[in-house]
């Protein structure tokens, strides 16, 4: 890659953050292949002598919850005076999904809520539907995990197998609904 | 160029406004740590890991002899210093630190001051990256401060940030 294509990377990004955009470096990096490092000393500089833009909302959603080891994605919403509740049915209306998958919906929607589902597995609908309810990009706030603590003892409960409490007959409209909800949450299909 | 928001930073460390001082810098750091790190999971840690350390800097009642961003640039620095490209050992910020003093910092803002940057930019050019940047206008409302059009603020800013790269290139 030539040093005018480095500059024309350099500039998009410099220009999207000119627009209040929040331009990620990393996708640039990648763009630029083997000159990354060059264009990676550039956006560094930039950044060291252009002024921080103000927070946003996700913003402090974030470090609400690096500093009180809370998901973000719960401070948003408490934040915003909302309730879980709330906005399963939301999302229950937006995703266009049926009454009796919202108990199914809800721990979906837990799970992404408190950092234990992977937002990889999260189908595009969803997040579009929770940027209405939640009036922010919450796609990153989703990708929180908890803060590295210092080097201390760590346990894990090994989960009882539940397999025999499990329902050993699942009728045909549940099975649908439950592949609904696992792929709209779990890129299952 | 950096005045305005050293001020408002100075102003909220005084009022112990210090989620809202730290909170302005969330996405300054992401960018800082994911440009020397790279590794997104490891990134993640590293920012979390900063702000812990300012955050408890802060609630500690340390007080700095310069600009807070200048704080906040050499937490990172330390910290992604154990994480860039591998994790390495035993690269830590000590306990007991403290960031560039006046004279130091002075040295330091010389070469980090966007306004010595774009100063001998044409006057039009100049103007835009001014204000785009430091009074942190909308391209729209910049056009509407100068009587230009959208896409005459668009052409000098590219015009503009161009030169910024060959001026980060010669640097």
């Amino acid at each position: 890659m030539l040093h005018k294509a480095v500059d024309e990377l350099f500039t998009d990004y410099a220009a999207a953050l000119a627009r209040g955009d929040r331009p990620r470096a990393l996708d640039y990096l990648d763009r630029a292949g083997a000159e990354a490092d060059e264009l990676a000393t550039m956006i560094e500089r930039f950044l060291q002598v252009a002024p921080r833009p103000v927070a946003t909302a996700e913003e402090s959603a974030l470090l609400a919850g690096w500093l009180q080891r809370e998901p973000p994605l719960l401070t948003l919403r408490v934040q915003l005076g909302l309730k879980r509740a709330s906005v399963v049915d939301s999302l229950l209306g937006a995703l266009g999904l049926e009454p009796r998958s919202r108990a199914r919906l809800a721990d979906a929607y837990h799970e992404l809520e408190s950092g234990n589902l992977d937002p990889a597995g999260v189908d595009e609908s969803v997040w579009s539907a929770l940027a209405e309810i939640l009036k922010a990009n919450v796609r990153e706030l989703a990708a929180w995990r908890p803060p590295p603590l210092a080097a201390a003892p760590a346990y894990r409960f090994q989960s009882v197998d539940s397999s025999l409490e499990s329902p050993l007959v699942i009728r045909q409209d549940e099975r649908a609904e439950r592949d609904e909800v696992d792929r709209l949450f779990r890129a299952v299909n | 160029m950096h005045d305005a928001r050293d001020a408002e930073d100075k102003r909220l460390l005084e009022a112990k406004e210090h989620t809202r001082l730290l909170e302005n810098y969330v996405y300054l750091v992401q960018e800082w740590v994911a440009v020397r790190v790279r590794d997104r999971q490891s990134a993640d840690e590293v920012v979390q890991r900063v702000f812990l350390r300012l955050a408890s800097e802060l609630a500690a009642g340390k007080s700095y002899r310069c600009p807070y961003r200048v704080v906040v640039w050499s937490v990172v620095k330390y910290t992604a210093s154990g994480y860039e490209w591998t994790v390495k050992e035993g690269v830590t910020l000590p306990e007991s630190w403290d960031a560039p003093g006046p004279d130091e910092y002075e040295a330091w803002e010389a070469e980090h001051d966007l306004g010595t940057w774009i100063a001998d930019l044409p006057d039009r050019d100049r103007e835009v990256l001014d204000l785009l940047h430091r009074e942190g206008l909308s391209p729209l409302q910049v056009a509407d401060r100068l009587g230009i059009s959208r896409n005459a603020v668009d052409q000098a800013a590219h015009r503009g940030h161009l030169k910024v790269a060959e001026k980060i290139r010669a640097a």
